[in-house]
């Protein structure tokens, strides 16, 4: 345990722990011989001592001589030369054997034996006078009588006199070999103080060197772990970052995250700051909620992977435009646990749009299908030309219901009056609805009038009461589609296997115009469907010709410069048949519109503009300027025409000026319209007259 | 659903006109236009859409009613610049009562404002538009809905 | 044996989950059709794994959450729920639950979801 904390940091520990033991030696080694050294000085005082002793003794034995006549000094120096001479034994004795003396401050101590030689020698020589001159001298204290004293004290003397100054050299003598062994521990200890403190500074060099390079190391490995995290950060397709606690968002996180927030700094930044742009208010709090559960440790992540509210949303990443782009991520939330706790939570962010946009779509078209199977099972059983007569009348009934919406109308009577045309108009539309079998269509009519119904109740009304109205309506519009697109291709359908449409009605235009749209669809490799509805009205024949000429032209343009190739139709996720609506019809205002609908690419401005430079007509710079506004009048210039190359069908330009021409002569008006890559509709409106002359 | 969501951007521009001295404001009965082209007045405001349905919204209107809603509101100045910040003003009222009321579903975006009718407005995939027309004075101006509701 | 409760107010959940966590890990000693019967039999068995469901009448499994959280804090409680609100579910884990179980489910999700449950509290 202690080992797996140290770690890597062991070898740092011996180290320090080899210093502190060589420390510890060295102050070990210097108490025992400062000890030794201490008690060698006392050695050294006890040994000087002797010296004094040794003349003391002399000076007793004088001293006792002189005072032969005076008893009272005499008998202190005999005093004095019996506490002297015990003194000097008892010390020589201990430091030839290691035993216990009276020091200096008449304490007990116990001197080391000297084992030195030269101590030694001095001492065995000192021993060897001190047994003869300590009989001489005891022989002096031990009289009795002053008698007795006389005859002993001459010998004593005698003996000092020759053996003192020999006993005081060798005490000298003594003195010199313990100041020597005292000198050579000092010199010993100053060696080992230097000894250490040399081992304990290479000691010191060695933790340096090692660690400074092992440090080194280290730091170089985290450096590059760091490089190679921001390198992994920089190149990540997804967002990643760390949420702590408090659901900040960490220092570190990957660059894709500022092109998926459109943000540029988020270190520090709270969770909901990033996300209250991209997500509902909602969504952000749910998942705050969410992130907090994973805080806790009773629970198990995977329990509540299910609970994420994040997992698939849809964001919304503020563009230029108020344009909305339609994007989802998918967020996913992983603990990060430092000594068993949740210390962080790591976020992962992905684009899954293309993902999600795909199910959509599969969704979506399953459900189309199964629409259009119920539509199918419907129409089967209808006569095809009564279905495409429905189609036309419901699209016309559509147009005047709407038109009668259009209607400028603000008060109550107004809109009564204008609910009232409606509820006949939607009535007469179920009824048909009804005689041809179309369930559907009928139920869908039904639940319309019974929201009028619901209108006609109220005492005042206002216009956005008719939204309700409005909204089923449409739906109500976009089944009829769905059933026009199915019967459309039904028809191709037979058209392919050459069933002919047999029952057609009085225009017979209409053989001609699919034969041109056959010949010319051939010629450029497309594949176009014409559908045409409308044209059982009675015109007067100088009308008739012009719709013939519009029609022609238009078809003609509509093949050769709206529909795609199939390739590139395929490319664009279109059906592989390009598809051109031609539809007459009576206006409620009286007035007839012609209208030619493609589902082509739509008109290409930059394509009129560059033929607009081509020209050569109007200045660059004046081109350049223009606005579709402004190039879409000149598909009506004479001699222009944007088809690559000049062939039998287009490209000569001799048609829409032509066509404008004819149109302005009977005071009728064109209008396009046209969405890039979705459709193009040219429509002509001829005035009211026109039919009504031949009315009358 | 589909209708309390185009009511609330109705309501909001009503209640902004009604907020002028005249409040003699009428809404007309909706009607549909096709998405073909971008169809407006001379001045637009409009705003972004998205979550349960997604498209846009706009609060278009000709140049006479703004300069005579300029009027109302005490701006004797009435500069283009003037126009724009005007319907800016009112579809940022759509906005914020879009955000209030459908904050929770929806994401709005900041308001954009247009003059003039422009091919360069990314229509939605809706195919139909609701245009609610608005009644003030002796003009018209309108809200379009636009919004993929399918 | 782990002693285990299931509150359902559906006759034939309750079944289903009966019959799959039969692991030999779990004993069912109880199962409720509401919040309240849960409460009552809660006393009575004293389970130590709960599966709960949030959608009931009488007291809801919110609330019954709550109230056996009260009755025994280290009370193991799967929530067994339809996804229809992400926020409900997380309020159900707020109160003390300790996982989600998305309905509808398999069986091996259920055994699984139970074991991950119950993790550290086999004998």
């Amino acid at each position: 345990m202690l080992i797996n904390f140290f770690g890597k940091y062991k070898s740092i520990v011996v180290s320090i722990a080899l210093f502190l033991l060589l420390d510890a030696s060295v102050l070990i080694m210097n108490f025992y011989i400062s000890f030794e050294i201490s008690e060698d000085a006392s050695g050294i005082n006890l040994a000087g001592r002797q010296r004094m002793l040794s003349q003391r003794m002399v000076k007793s034995l004088v001293n006792i001589n002189y005072y032969l006549n005076d008893a009272e000094k005499q008998q202190q120096a005999l005093d004095e030369l019996k506490s002297t001479v015990g003194l000097f034994d008892l010390t020589l004795k201990a430091f030839s054997n290691g035993t216990a003396t009276i020091a200096g401050d008449g304490t007990d101590i116990t001197l080391p034996r000297v084992d030195d030689a030269e101590g030694r020698e001095a001492i065995s020589q000192a021993e060897a006078i001190w047994v003869d001159y300590k009989y001489q001298l005891d022989s002096v204290l031990a009289v009795k009588t002053p008698e007795e004293l006389v005859s002993v004290l001459p010998a004593a003397l005698q003996y000092a006199e020759s053996n003192n100054l020999e006993l005081l050299f060798l005490m000298n003598a003594l003195t010199g070999a313990l100041e020597n062994v005292a000198s050579s521990k000092a010199t010993l200890l100053r060696l080992i103080q230097t000894i250490g403190i040399l081992l304990a500074i290479v000691n010191f060099f060695i933790i340096m060197f090692h660690f400074l390079k092992q440090l080194r190391e280290s730091d170089e490995k985290l450096e590059s772990a760091r490089q190679e995290t921001v390198e992994i950060l920089d190149t990540v397709n997804e967002g990643l970052f760390l949420l702590d606690e408090n659901l900040n968002i960490g220092s570190q996180y990957s660059k894709k995250m500022s092109s998926m927030f459109g943000l540029n700094e988020f270190s520090g930044l709270s969770f909901s700051q990033v996300l209250e742009k991209t997500v509902t208010a909602k969504d952000v709090e749910t998942a705050q909620r969410f992130i907090r559960l994973l805080y806790r440790d009773d629970i198990n992540s995977e329990l509540i992977v299910d609970l994420n509210p994040l997992r698939e949303i849809q964001v919304n990443i503020s563009g230029d435009d108020a344009a909305y782009v339609e994007k989802y991520f998918s967020f996913n939330f992983t603990r990060v646990y430092q000594d068993n706790k949740v210390k962080d939570i790591l976020v992962t962010v992905k684009d899954i749009s293309k993902e999600v946009t795909l199910t959509k779509e599969l969704e979506y078209s399953r459900q189309q299908s199964q629409k259009q199977m119920e539509v199918l099972t419907e129409i089967l059983h209808i006569n095809p030309q009564t279905m495409k007569i429905f189609l036309d009348n419901s699209f016309k009934s559509y147009d005047r219901v709407n038109e009668l919406l259009k209607k400028p109308a603000k008060s109550n009577a107004s809109l009564k009056d204008k609910l009232n045309q409606i509820a006949r108009e939607i009535h007469s539309f179920k009824g048909e609805a009804t005689t041809v079998g179309l369930s559907g269509f009928e139920s869908l009519a039904h639940e319309l009038e019974d929201s009028i119904a619901k209108l006609k109740d109220s005492r005042e009304l206002t216009g956005d009461d008719f939204l309700p109205l409005v909204v089923e309506f449409e739906s109500l519009i976009r089944h009829t589609e769905l059933t026009r697109s199915l019967v459309n291709k039904l028809t191709a359908f037979s058209s392919e296997l050459s069933f002919n449409d047999t029952a057609t009605g009085g225009y017979r235009e209409h053989d001609q115009w699919h034969a041109l749209v056959k010949t010319v669809s051939e010629r450029m490799g497309k594949k176009v469907d014409l559908v045409v509805s409308g044209f059982d009205i009675d015109l007067p024949r100088e009308v008739a010709k012009v719709v013939n000429d519009v029609v022609i032209q238009c078809i003609r343009n509509a093949v050769v410069h709206g529909i795609e190739d199939p390739q590139t139709r395929l490319a664009e996720d279109k059906l592989e048949r390009g598809y051109i609506d031609l539809s007459l019809k009576k206006l409620v205002d009286g007035s007839l519109e012609l209208s030619v609908k493609d589902d082509g690419q739509g008109i290409d401005y930059e394509a009129i503009r560059s033929k607009a430079l081509a020209m050569g007509r109007w200045s660059a710079v004046e081109v350049n300027s223009w606005d579709y506004k402004k190039l879409l009048p000149l598909i009506f210039h004479p001699g222009f025409s944007t088809a690559g190359s000049v062939t039998s069908d287009a490209g000569r330009g001799v048609g829409m000026d032509v066509i404008k021409e004819k149109v302005k002569s009977l005071q009728g008006k064109i209008k396009v319209g046209s969405r890039r890559g979705v459709n193009t509709k040219i429509s002509v409106v001829l005035p009211q007259s026109l039919t009504e002359n031949l009315a009358a | 659903m589909f209708e309390g969501v185009v009511k609330i951007f109705v309501d909001s521009v009503v209640n902004y006109f009604q907020s002028t001295s005249d409040k003699n404001v009428k809404l007309g009965s909706p009607y549909l236009i096709e998405n073909t082209d971008f169809t407006s007045f001379d001045f637009t405001g409009m705003i972004g859409i998205s979550g349960p349905y997604r498209g846009m919204v706009y609060f278009t209107a000709p140049k006479v009613l703004l300069t005579h809603l300029l009027l109302s509101l005490g701006e004797k100045e009435t500069s283009k610049e003037n126009m724009l910040d005007l319907v800016g003003e009112v579809a940022n009222t759509l906005s914020g009562n879009a955000r209030a009321e459908l904050g929770q579903d929806f994401m709005i975006s900041v308001p954009i404002m247009i003059e003039g009718s422009t091919s360069n407005i990314h229509l939605p995939t809706a195919l139909r538009s609701y245009v609610i027309p608005i009644y003030w004075k002796a003009y018209s101006a309108a809200v379009v809905v636009c919004l993929d509701n399918t | 044996m782990l002693k285990l409760m299931i509150v359902d107010d559906s006759n034939i959940i309750r079944r289903k989950i009966q019959r799959e966590c039969d692991l030999g890990v779990f004993e069912v000693v109880a199962s409720a059709k509401n919040g309240e019967e849960a409460i009552s039999l809660f006393e009575q068995f004293k389970p130590q794994v709960v599966t709960m469901d949030i959608t009931m009448p009488k007291m809801d499994g919110i609330e019954c959450v709550s109230e056996l959280i009260k009755r025994d804090p280290s009370l193991r409680i799967l929530v067994v729920s339809a996804l229809s609100d992400i926020a409900t579910g997380i309020e159900a884990l707020e109160c003390g639950a300790r996982g989600f179980l998305c309905k509808p489910f398999t069986e091996k999700e259920l055994s699984d979801a139970l074991l991950k449950l119950t993790e550290g509290q086999h004998v």
